[in-house]
Parts: structure tokens; sequence; C-alpha cells
């Protein structure tokens, strides 16, 4: 299949939708209270910025806000901030895409980290400025680094299943195929 | 062509960049008419779930039933343990049961001459928890059952045995039960036998922490903890736990119900607190502390 043409990008749009929706469901799973407790990845975020990197196009800001605003009210987060910290990361990494695949994956892994930290650092600050009630840090540093981890899991995830690649390395991967 | 692209390009950049801020500004002003009005967008919020949640159900009843078995089957290698564990407590319930029918005769013969009639308006209705609250800092599950079944903000949850938590965020057919080991959950207890009242307190830990406890010499390790209906916030005399002592010395509850395998909640439809409807009614407390006093 012709991967740049309009069906081809908005069918990819659909997966992405429907890609943050199924890790919603999977944290709203009412499997008891403990479970969810020691290890609780922001996904969406995660694919986010794998997507947005590589494809941008998959990944438009609309579609970005509409799936975060979602998932701050699903979640009983204060609607709208983590929503808005999502949005900026995503568009500073969709910026940076091409120079960040000059640089290699580590280095792309470092900045992608480096982002999440620091909207992780400004949403706690906003909140306790606010007076808004913040969780206790160790879980949101275990959070954090749930996040960091999975973050090359899920591009390589996205990269195998989906082709959700560089553009250059998927141009070439499919003349080699043909 | 290549120059008529740079050129759609070059309209477009500013043009997305002018959305993208919109959409950053829009979102932070939700967040902030959040932060200043919650009702409001607390009631958009259960709207949204009221919509939404109910499509989930059918993809994610599966999937939970897998994982439950999944679990079940890793519960398989204890059976023997547990096996002897429940002989032990069955031996302990049979005495339990025993005095319990007691008490009951008793019960219903002293209510009997006193000609009693226990209250009506304590009925209740159960709901099937949907779904969890998806985040380890918020504990809450969305029950099936809102507002056409008459539900109101603030009633009591139950399961079976013990208080879970109370209904905080009322759609038309889903509600949301603010558990009691939530951050944010400050329940008025009693602790049997001395009669002490405290206040529960939430700290996303599975064991609650009492507080303000006032003579903490009167209280052992061991005591029941009931609701005391202070401030009207819930019925008198719901069981909520028993008392422990942590390894910090602090006195706990470990809670009577089960926290693990929240199915089934009962809600109990009697007097609600008042509603907060405005956001000065929380600072007014003519309403609500003064008439508990």
């Amino acid at each position: 299949m012709d991967r740049s043409t309009n069906a081809y990008v908005w069918m990819m749009r659909v997966v992405y939708a429907a890609l943050s929706c199924v890790f919603l469901m999977f944290h709203l799973l009412p499997l008891g209270q403990s479970s969810n407790l020691a290890f609780a990845p922001d996904l969406i975020l995660g694919l986010t910025l794998a997507w947005v990197s590589r494809r941008p196009e998959f990944a438009p800001v609309l579609l970005i806000a509409a799936t975060a605003l979602l998932a701050d009210l699903l979640l009983a987060r204060a609607p709208g901030l983590w929503a808005a910290l999502t949005l900026l990361l995503s568009e500073y990494i969709r910026n940076r895409g091409q120079r960040m695949k000059s640089a290699g994956f580590i280095w792309e892994w470092v900045r992608v980290s480096a982002g999440i930290a620091v909207i992780f650092l400004v949403n706690r600050i906003v909140l306790s400025v606010l007076f808004v009630n913040v969780p206790p840090l160790a879980s949101v540093l275990t959070q954090f680094g749930a996040t960091v981890l999975l973050y090359p899991v899920i591009t390589a995830l996205s990269a195998v299943l989906l082709r959700v690649r560089y553009i250059e390395a998927a141009e070439t991967g499919g003349r080699v195929r043909a | 062509m290549a120059n008529g692209r740079t050129n759609s390009e070059d309209y477009i950049q500013p043009i997305r960049r002018l959305l993208v801020g919109m959409l950053v500004f829009v979102l932070i002003v939700l967040f902030l008419i959040w932060r200043i009005d919650s009702p409001r967008v607390e009631r958009f919020r259960v709207a949204v779930i009221d919509r939404v949640v109910p499509n989930f159900e059918w993809a994610m009843a599966p999937v939970t039933a897998t994982m439950k078995i999944v679990r079940d089957f890793q519960s398989y290698q204890r059976i023997y343990e547990q096996n002897q564990e429940l002989r032990r407590e069955l031996q302990q319930m049979k005495a339990w049961k025993e005095a319990a029918l007691q008490l009951e005769l008793k019960n219903a013969r002293l209510l009997d001459l006193n000609n009693v009639r226990l209250d009506p308006e304590l009925t209740y209705v159960t709901g099937v928890v949907l779904t969890d609250s998806g985040s380890p800092f918020r504990k809450s599950v969305i029950l099936n059952v809102g507002q056409r079944d008459g539900l109101q903000e603030g009633l009591a949850a139950m399961d079976g045995i013990g208080l879970v938590g109370r209904i905080s965020g009322l759609g038309q057919e889903t509600s949301r039960v603010l558990l009691l080991t939530d951050n944010s959950s400050r329940v008025p207890v009693t602790i049997q036998p001395s009669g002490q009242t405290a206040i529960l307190t939430g700290n996303n830990a599975p064991t609650p922490v009492i507080e303000f406890l006032d003579k903490a010499e009167l209280v052992r390790a061991g005591d029941r903890v009931v609701t005391s209906g202070d401030g009207g916030v819930f019925p008198p005399d719901l069981l909520v736990g028993q008392l422990i002592e942590d390894p910090n010395g602090r006195y706990v509850v470990r809670l009577a119900a089960d926290f693990e395998r929240l199915a089934f909640l009962r809600v109990l439809r009697g007097v609600a607190p008042r509603p907060i409807d405005e956001r000065h009614d929380v600072i007014n407390f003519n309403g609500t502390a003064g008439s508990g006093g």
C-alpha cells in the first residue's frame, strides 16, 4: 500500500485514536484497588510522543488534544492541565522530529525523557501553587519511571507492528520489499 | 509545483501555531475554571463519563473476566494453605454464628417490647462497579446506577459488610463512588466500645488513618470502628472496620469491606447531606456543621 495517501493517513489517525481508547480502557478495568497502585505508566503520552516524532501527520494536534482531555476527564485528573502539557510537549517533539532522527535513538530517548520530566514537574508545581491535592511523590516518580522505560517498547512495537517509522526509513523499506 | 508547495506551507505554519496556541489556551482556561468553580466543571465531567463509560463496557467485560481467571489461577497454587486457613476460620465462625443467633433473638424480643419501627427511609439500591478510577492517585469506582435510580450526592455506599465510600459525582446513569482510601476522603467515626470519636482520613494506602482521636489511651487495636453520623455525612452505625496499630504506632483501620473485589455496591438511599451547589456553601457552615452540633 502507498504509505503517503490520504486514506492511509486517515486510517492511521483512527488507529491512534483507537489505541488511546484501549490504553484508557486498561486504566479503567475494575480489577481491584491494589492492581493499579504499583505500576501505571502514562501510555497515551508515550504513544503520542513516539508517533509525533516519526510520523507527525498521524497524530494531528486536535486529535491529541481531544484524547488527552478525554483521559483527563475519565481518569479523575484536574481537567485540562495535563492535556495542555501533553499538547505542548508533543508540539516540541514534533518540531524536532527530523533532527532527532539523525541524532539516533538514545539521544531521542534522553530528549523525550527530559521533556516528560519537565511536564511532570510543571504539573506538580502548578497543582501545588493552586492548592490542589497533589499525589504522593513516590508514586509520581514510579509513574514517571514507568513511562520513560516503556517509551522504547512503545516505539519498537509501533515501528514493527504499525510501521510508524521515520519517513525515509519507511520509504526505503517499502522499496526493498516491493 | 515546488514553489506552490512552499507557499502553502508558509501559510500553514502560522495558522498551525495559532491553532496550537488556542488549544492550549482553551485547555488551561478549562483547568482554571475547574479550579475556581469546581462543581460546574465536575458536572461536565460526570456528563462525559455518563456518555462514554457505558460504551466501553462491552469491551471491558471480557478483558476483566480474563484477568480475573488468570488471578484466580495464581491463587490455586496456594490452595492447600487456604484450605487449612478456611477450616480454622470456619471453626471460629461457628461459635460466632451461635452468638449472633442468640443476639438476634434477643434483639427481636427487645424491639418488640419497645414497639420500635425501623427507619423506612433507609432503602438501598445495588449497583455494579463499571470501572476503577484508572489512576494510582485517585481511589474511586464508577457504578452503573445514577440519578434515575434516585441517588444523590453524598449517599453512603457499602459492600455486603462494610462502608466503602460516598457518592461523589452523579450522572443520569452512572455515579462515582469516592472510596474511603482516597486522599481526600474524611469520615467521622466512632470507635466502639469506648465511644471515642475521630476522623477517618484516607491516604491512598489500603488502610486509612485515624486522626483527631481525643483520648488515645481508651482505644485498643481490635476495636470496632463504625460511622458516627456526625455532621450528617453518613447514617450512624455503619460498620467501617477494625482498628489496628501500624508499625509507626499510629492507629489505622483495616476496612471491613473487601476493597480488592468491589463488584456490587449497595447505595443507601437515606437522608443525604445537603448538596454543595455553590462555592460559598463550603465556607458557610450554618447549614451543615451548625445543625450537626
